[in-house]
């Protein structure tokens, strides 16, 4: 019933994408608005046929209907109902039900939003080029990735399998993946209007200013995304970390890296209409760049802790993959001699040009882990030997560049547009310099060490006393000129330019996670043990107990958990309790770590054996500064794209 | 003024300080780094995009246990490498070797940035030295045409 | 002349995409082969005997002889474990043909005895505490067998479980 009820919704969601796409081309064509119109309706009615497949698709799960082969392989009676949930997307299929969704709720908003411009040549084009994704991905859904597809066999089992060990282990299952989803998907909206505009040949300003806000949506979501993946990384893995550039985390930077330029160069272009073709470029690699990450991600072709799916989705991908990039770059080739504009950059030292460095340091940081992660794939193709590229390659190539964009970030907001003198600038960077140096003084004092820990401490004090300093200065200025009370101020100063402030606060946002990277990668201490009851260690300082291990059995798991008293300074903080468990249906037990959290650092209590045969258990626990930092950035940084997101308030002159 | 320039001269002087301590600082490695270092170098052989030091794999514990042992049998890096190297080959190494096709992966980026950088360096020198136009009025319409996005 | 730069720069971008993406697309499907490295290869070991003294690779210097990696809880090391006791059996009378098993990852060494006791293994079992036998084999997992020739060299890796044909192919390679 729900398989024939799903199918059908995917095969309307999918023909009324074609059909739109048709309808909307012939009525671009003949100028007939009536045709572009009806063209324009099929958007809604694809929302129908995908909200119907999802929604047929979580009752098939809630109702363990195991005739449905993904639910069969996705949950099982005794999964909680959370991780019943969050099975949509729990593997391949599922995951392209919501993307499929979660596009269709992009472009139902956008069409909301353009209702009034709905016959704008820009806006039809755009349009059909998101049905024409969207038609893509509905296909895929009923074609390799189907997943309605029946379990086959006589009867139909009585059980499921369960969700993968890893995905029902944490909470945070539950946001990362949407989150991320919502930020791939999202990009779809610039590419449609990028291309739009090369079609309609108005290759100005004017595509740049209707995407923005879905640009920067796409942008926070995927933010948001990667953070909270790295908290799952760090909260669930177990091994200590929260980014080991694995494959599937890497394609999730890359995007990132090229989204994170363009949302800086489109400033260029919209002050000096300059940078259109690398703007159009940068779009365009962004989207591609998501299908990129889904194909190394979901082929099968390289090996993650992530990729847990194998299928012959691949091809399809590829395909796809390779008409968006030849298609895109035709297009530019085609319009690309009239898209140059007579644009210069003054002086080196102004805003233009601290944002062309900008992006220069994004593509070379794009380049280094795209190179990086497609080289293990080129070595095989070309010389059958399997290889790995992994933490050290990424660490010393990105460490200085990742240094650069900080000292970029410190320095850039304070420059002017177009030209500047240094004396401005060195009036301007004195108070943040003496911040950086008399930070840098003192995490060496207190024995830091390593050049990039240091260098990152001090120009996260750079940047953000920069930052601060700038909100002093004008809030100065505003309650002198307007006599008003501080918070007052504050908030009329954020709305009078939300997009500015909004963009300072993310830069805040990145101090922190760039000085929790730098305190964590340089400084975590990390000490292996084997402990008997009522033994002690010691690490830095604090004591971990023994007291003894308790043992649990579900029909999902099978759990040993190591209770550990833990003390600081020699003062009680609690008993903790990592755990380790074998689950049924995988190969190797799997590791709940348990983390005892302060602003300064985090103690990190990981179980890697239950007791052996001597009654001892092997244990790893470490000390990682400042890591709670990562997450509180990560906040600001959604917060700071929320404020950018907000309408400019004009002052009313009285 | 002289004030500042004074203040910078401090900051100078004092960056170039904690710069020198740091380098300095900045030497020897304790068994104990030494193994968390080669473990993150090494990846796992039993696991997918784990190192040997993240990983809790019984091959992985023991790898370590044998970093640790050829570390205080005076082995150098390249020794203990090479001993994992030859039981699993090279995909143990998560650093990809510098010759060869790893030219590509070392290389590309740098070549890149640097190609990158060259030509920005160039543009914004043949920008500074021309002499800033006057724009026309011709041009101003251009401009300000192409800016307008004119509906069309 | 300069205009026609945008056009050369998206044409050059296709013509590298393009290869990538057809490579891309050859490397679909492709399993990754898993052999050993370890065929041709001295590789020296020095383990202390189940209850008993050490037995180093030099001891056995001379011998032909298989070495069989396994463990008391896996199951294929079980299905494979009759092929073993045939082979220790057709070869017992033999000074030159050796067996010696490896335990992998032992979770407690009275587990080992019990099975020992229990299966009738005959043959010299080495147990493997720091884990450097099962690394320097460059094993990933159990059972794996490998047939090593009376100058030290290994000859031949088998990978799973293996039949009593194999295991006597392995030792015909390994004389």
């Amino acid at each position: 019933m729900l398989q024939t009820f799903g199918t059908f919704s995917l095969t309307l969601a999918a023909s009324s994408a074609f059909v739109g796409v048709c309808l909307l081309v012939l009525g671009i064509f003949r100028s007939d608005k009536t045709l572009a119109a009806y063209g324009r309706r099929c958007v809604w009615i694809t929302l129908g046929g995908s909200t119907a497949s999802i929604v047929a698709m979580e009752w098939a799960l809630n109702s363990h209907d195991y005739s449905i082969n993904y639910v069969f392989r996705n949950v099982a009676n005794a999964t909680p109902r959370l991780f019943t949930i969050t099975a949509l997307w729990g593997a391949l299929e599922g995951s392209i039900l919501l993307w499929g969704f979660v596009l269709m709720l992009y472009m139902a908003a956008t069409a909301l939003r353009f209702r009034s411009r709905a016959d704008d040549p820009i806006v039809a084009w755009a349009t059909v080029v998101q049905l024409l994704v969207a038609l893509f991905f509905f296909v895929l859904m009923l074609g390799p990735a189907d997943p309605f597809a029946a379990t086959g066999g006589i009867v139909t089992p009585l059980d499921g399998s369960g969700p993968n060990a890893l995905l029902q282990n944490h909470p945070l299952m539950a946001f990362h993946p949407p989150m991320l989803y919502a930020g791939y998907v999202g990009f779809t909206i610039p590419f449609s209007f990028a291309i739009a505009a090369l079609v309609t040949r108005r290759f100005g300003e004017g595509w740049l200013a209707d995407t923005r806000r879905a640009t920067l949506v796409a942008w926070g979501f995927l933010t948001s995304g990667i953070v909270l993946g790295a908290w799952w990384s760090y909260e669930v893995l177990g091994w200590g970390g929260y980014w080991a550039w694995d494959p599937v985390e890497n394609a999730s930077l890359l995007p990132w890296l090229t989204a994170t330029a363009f949302v800086h160069s489109v400033m260029v272009q919209e002050r000096r209409a300059m940078l259109r073709v690398w703007n159009l470029s940068l779009v365009i690699a962004t989207f591609a760049l998501t299908i990129l990450g889904t194909f190394l991600t979901r082929s099968g072709v390289i090996d993650s802790v992530h990729a847990f799916s194998e299928s012959d989705i691949g091809v399809w991908l590829l395909a796809f993959l390779g008409m968006v990039v030849v298609g895109s770059l035709a297009l530019i080739a085609w319009r690309g001699d009239s898209l140059r504009t007579p644009g210069r950059i003054d002086s080196p030292l102004s805003r233009e040009a601290a944002f062309l460095f900008n992006n220069l340091l994004f593509a070379g940081f794009a380049l280094v882990v795209l190179v990086g992660t497609v080289y293990p794939l080129l070595v095989e193709a070309l010389r059958d030997q399997r290889l790995t590229v992994g933490e050290p390659y990424f660490r010393s190539m990105t460490t200085p560049i990742g240094i650069a964009l900080l000292f970029l970030m410190a320095v850039a907001p304070v420059l002017p547009w177009r030209a500047t003198s240094t004396e401005v600038l060195r009036a301007r960077l004195l108070l943040p310099a003496v911040c950086g140096v008399l930070v840098m003084g003192s995490v060496v004092l207190l024995g830091g060490d390593g050049i990039a820990q240091v260098a990152a401490f001090g120009l996260g004090a750079f940047a953000s006393a920069g930052i601060l300093r700038n909100l002093w200065m004008s809030l100065r200025a505003r309650r002198r000129a307007h006599k008003e009370i501080l918070p007052l101020a504050l908030v009329r100063l954020v709305r009078g330019n939300p997009r500015v402030w909004g963009g300072l606060v993310v830069h805040l946002g990145v101090v922190a996670i760039a000085v929790a990277i730098a305190a964590s990668s340089g400084y975590t201490t990390r000490v292996e043990a084997q402990l008997e009851i009522d033994d002690s260690i010691t690490v830095r300082n604090y004591t971990v107990t023994y007291l003894g291990s308790v043992e649990s059995k579900s029909s999902q798991k099978q759990t040993v958990k190591a209770q550990l008293l833990i003390e600081e300074d020699g003062e009680k903080v609690g008993v903790y309790e990592p755990a380790i468990s074998s689950f049924p249906n995988a190969r190797s037990a799997i590791g709940t770590p348990s983390v005892v959290t302060s602003w300064r650092e985090d103690l990190y209590l990981s179980l890697a054996n239950s007791e052996d045969d001597q009654g001892k258990i092997g244990l790893t626990v470490s000390v990682n500064p400042l890591v709670l930092w990562l997450w509180i950035g990560g906040g600001v940084m959604a917060f700071g794209t929320l404020l950018c997101l907000l309408p400019k308030r004009r002052e009313v002159l009285e | 003024m002289k004030l500042r320039t004074a203040a910078w001269g401090i900051i100078a002087a004092a960056f170039i300080v904690i710069a020198t301590t740091v380098a300095i600082r900045s030497g020897d490695e304790t068994t104990s780094q030494r193994t968390q270092r080669l473990g993150r170098e090494l990846a796992c052989p039993v696991c997918t995009g784990e190192s040997v030091g993240a990983s809790n794999s019984s091959e992985a514990r023991a790898m370590r246990k044998i970093i640790q042992q050829s570390i205080k049998d005076g082995e150098s890096d390249g020794e203990i490498k090479a001993r994992f190297v030859a039981a699993y080959g090279e995909r143990v190494l998560l650093e990809p070797d510098r010759g060869g096709l790893g030219v590509l992966v070392w290389g590309l980026p740098i070549i890149g940035i640097t190609v990158g950088a060259g030509g920005l360096y160039l543009v914004l020198r043949r920008w500074s030295r021309a002499p800033r136009l006057v724009a026309s009025d011709a041009d101003e319409r251009l401009v300000e045409k192409l800016r307008e996005d004119p509906r069309s | 002349m300069k205009l026609k730069s945008t056009r050369i720069a998206a044409t050059l971008s296709a013509v590298v995409v393009a290869p990538l993406l057809v490579l891309f697309a050859s490397q679909i499907g492709v399993n990754d082969s898993q052999e050993s490295r370890a065929v041709g290869r001295v590789i020296p070991f020095d383990l202390p005997i189940l209850d008993g003294e050490r037995l180093s690779s030099d001891d056995l210097l001379g011998t032909s002889y298989l070495i069989n990696f396994w463990n008391d809880w896996c199951i294929p090391c079980q299905e494979e474990h009759p092929a073993l006791v045939a082979f220790a059996a057709a070869h017992a009378a033999d000074p030159t043909v050796r067996l010696v098993g490896i335990v992998r990852d032992e979770n407690s060494v009275q587990d080992i005895r019990e099975y020992v006791a229990a299966e009738g293994v005959t043959w010299t079992v080495l147990t493997d505490p720091d884990g450097t036998a099962k690394v320097d084999f460059g094993t990933t997992g159990q059972p794996e067998t490998f047939a090593i020739g009376p100058e030290g060299k290994v000859r031949a890796v088998h990978i799973g479980p293996a039949s009593f044909a194999e295991l006597e192919a392995m030792l015909e390679q390994a004389r």
